[in-house]
């Protein structure tokens, strides 16, 4: 009986020990699991479906889960979700963005001294993460306006030279007489983009303002400071194309889009975003390529936002998820050859000179805008300002309004948003 | 105790058991309502009375949001917007589907497949309507402009993005999507009509438009009423179709009152001043829906009371 129950003692303690072994071991290799909001979709979203496949292939610790959100809605779920403290561990915001967030302690500062290699970020990139002085954000990408061409349309509108090169537009007369020209000899539109109830007239708008080292805001971000000659000129600038029908200003963002990809239009504005969807198209009439925004002032400038990654604070903070987090986003903003696929530019200065990135279709024809992304200011109320602005541009190329005094009354709206944050 | 007292101490308990038994089947639905309809709404009331911006303690201001909303004047077009929209597109649809109804109520060879058809749109979530008529109303590939240009030869009108025609666009889809509903009810209604009225009318030699006039509307009239006021209660809270199709635009034309509550709380971090928005709406709709019961009844619903 005593030799038993001694046996059994053992017995039990070895085996206490083996199951405890077991478990030890099996937990250490069960992954950390993080959860990642996206508001990307069509072509883009495939691209950072992938990446992230990619990223978890390769670490067997973390395991990243994506889910896509639209654009329209992402925002209002994520600041749901931060407000309850609930957000997801690792979550897409733009620059613009940025402040809106960082101000209100919903996001845990990122831990500079653990990302690798951060001198290979473009110059100024990396601190567009900053508010306050503190960084909360690691950027992916530089997205920027730029012009696209249909070369089949301008072929047909004699835009091309004696050596076979199309015509390229480098400032604003030439902009506006090719946009002539394929109006006059085709009889389709010279210049689409998205126009009614869209951004892009907007972006146009602050693209050239920054042309002439125009800005929306004084400098300490507290009062309208577009209201003057630089606003003006740039606003009576874009006004000429809908004025003269050279662009039509019945087409929403999408219509824009398809009014260029079958073939309508020689010329459209739009951000590089687009040509992760464009390159895909197969359509006889439609062959594009890309340039430069056209520099229409005295220097080159061109809207431009950036994707970031951000992490929230959590209802139970955990030191493990965070540093994993970290981890995945180092990656990210570190293998971004892949993201620029969807059209984005680079935010390191190797894959910027890399042989892989130069050789993609169109990129080292718009990779100098880089140089001369113009971001909107990091104020507080960004989105109403952005969507008052938005209205400005309606109300001159949509609804007729003089631009003076649509300039006027949205300085004056601006001026008491900011006066209400 | 006698046997009366007895009876009637039973009889008490009874009637408490059913009491009980009645309050407690109204529990669990009492405890949602409570939770999901009234405390939000005393919620929300309190709210307007505070700088709010979601992630931050609520700051008490007063009445400073209203006093914000009397000139704020996006608030008013928004309001102007709503009614104009809520006017036009509750008319048609309450004589539309009257109107529709009726026909549908006479006998014929297809009349379920056409009832079935009017309604079935009805049916349809809101993203797909407004992808749909995105589709129809697209200014240059259109179905819509596509055959206004060929076969009628008609400058294309720009649907969605001329301010002066965006809002009739939208109370087009709006008619479209959601008369099936207004047509059920009505019919719903003529069903109640007794036969002999028309029968009798007959007799007396009344036509069709005599018989519709003096017998079918007069018949109608509570369902009229019911029919009006939950109309006018769902399009004061048109959001759906301006969201998607214009967003607003072009220049705020199309711009709503909910959709302008659910920008500046979820968009410009403004939650109190939305909550205001959202109050002011819900006193309009009140106000509208008492003049409707007034109008309508003021004998015979009241003595139906006692």
């Amino acid at each position: 009986m005593l030799n038993f129950k001694k046996i059994s003692l053992t017995g039990l303690v070895t085996v206490f020990f083996l199951v405890s072994i077991f478990f030890v071991v099996c937990g250490a290799e069960k992954p950390i699991e993080l959860s990642y909001w996206t508001l990307f979709s069509g072509g883009e979203g495939d691209y950072m479906t992938a990446m992230v496949k990619q990223f978890n292939d390769e670490h067997s610790n973390i395991k990243i889960v994506e889910t896509r959100f639209k654009w329209e809605e992402y925002y209002p779920k994520l600041m749901t979700a931060l407000a309850a403290k609930s957000g997801p561990d690792v979550a897409i915001m733009h620059k613009t963005s940025l402040p809106d967030y960082a101000s209100k302690n919903v996001l845990n500062p990122v831990d500079v001294e653990k990302l690798s290699n951060v001198n290979d970020f473009v110059p100024g990139i990396f601190a567009g993460g900053k508010y306050n002085g503190v960084q909360y954000a690691i950027p992916i990408d530089t997205h920027p306006l730029v012009l696209y061409y249909n070369k089949k349309v301008l072929e047909a509108a004699g835009l091309v030279d004696d050596q076979g090169n199309f015509l390229i537009p480098k400032n604003g007369d030439e902009l506006l007489k090719y946009v002539r020209q394929v109006k006059e000899k085709t009889g389709k539109w010279g210049l689409s983009m998205g126009l009614v109830n869209d951004y892009m007239p907007f972006r146009w708008w602050y693209s050239l303002l920054n042309q002439q080292d125009g800005s929306i805001l004084d400098k300490n971000g507290k009062v309208a400071a577009f209201n003057d000659e630089k606003g003006l000129k740039a606003l009576e600038y874009i006004k000429q194309f809908t004025d003269e029908k050279l662009a039509p200003n019945n087409v929403n963002y999408g219509d824009g889009e398809t009014t260029f990809t079958v073939g309508e239009s020689g010329y459209h504005i739009n951000g590089v975003w687009a040509m992760g969807a464009y390159v895909l198209i197969d359509n006889p009439n439609f062959d594009f390529g890309v340039t430069l925004l056209p520099q229409v002032y005295d220097k080159p400038a061109a809207w431009g936002d950036s994707h970031t990654l951000v992490f929230p604070i959590q209802k139970t903070p955990d030191e493990k998820k965070l540093e994993a987090a970290l981890i995945f986003a180092d990656w990210l903003s570190g293998n971004s050859l892949e993201w620029t696929k969807a059209g984005h530019l680079p935010i390191r200065k190797s894959v910027q000179e890399s042989q892989e990135f130069n050789s993609m279709k169109g990129r080292p024809d718009y990779v100098e805008t880089a140089n001369f992304v113009a971001y909107p200011p990091p104020v507080i109320g960004w989105s109403e300002i952005q969507d008052t602005l938005k209205e400005m541009t309606q109300a001159v190329l949509v609804a007729n309004e003089a631009p003076q005094v649509a300039l006027k009354n949205t300085a004056d709206e601006i001026n008491k948003i900011l006066a209400s944050q | 105790m006698d046997i009366k007292t007895a009876v009637k101490y039973r009889r008490n308990r009874l009637r408490l058991n059913e009491a009980l038994l009645g309050y407690l089947f109204y529990l669990p639905f009492g405890v949602v309502y409570l939770a999901f309809l009234v405390y939000p709404v005393f919620r929300g009331l309190s709210l307007s009375f505070y700088k709010w911006n979601i992630f931050e303690t609520p700051i008490f201001i007063g009445w400073g949001n209203y006093r914000a909303l009397a000139c704020d004047s996006k608030f008013w077009l928004s309001l102007k917007n709503t009614l104009y929209f809520t006017g036009v597109s509750s008319t048609f649809l309450v004589v539309i589907g009257c109107a529709m109804a009726v026909a549908l109520n006479v006998k014929f060879r297809g009349q379920q497949f056409f009832r079935a058809l009017f309604f079935s749109t009805y049916v349809l979530s809101i993203s797909v309507v407004a992808t749909i008529w995105l589709w129809l109303y697209q200014p240059q590939f259109g179905l819509i402009n596509y055959y206004l240009t060929r076969i009628f030869h008609i400058a294309p009108p720009s649907w969605l993005a001329n301010t002066h025609l965006a809002m009739n666009s939208i109370i087009i889809v709006t008619i479209w999507w959601t008369v099936g509903f207004n047509i059920i009810l009505f019919l719903a209604g003529l069903q109640e009509i007794p036969q002999e009225l028309y029968e009798a009318a007959s007799i007396d030699g009344a036509g069709g438009w005599q018989n519709f006039w003096y017998i079918t509307l007069p018949s109608l009239r509570y369902i009229i009423l019911l029919v009006t006021v939950l109309q006018l209660i769902a399009s004061f809270q048109i959001f759906g179709q301006v969201y998607i199709m214009t967003g607003g635009g072009p220049y705020g034309s199309t711009r709503v009152l909910v959709q302008y509550i659910y920008e500046n709380a979820f968009k410009y971090f403004k939650m109190g001043y939305a909550a205001a928005m959202a109050f002011v709406l819900f006193l309009i709709m009140a106000f509208f829906s008492s003049l409707q019961f007034r109008m309508f009844a003021p004998t015979k619903l009241s003595k139906k009371g006692k």
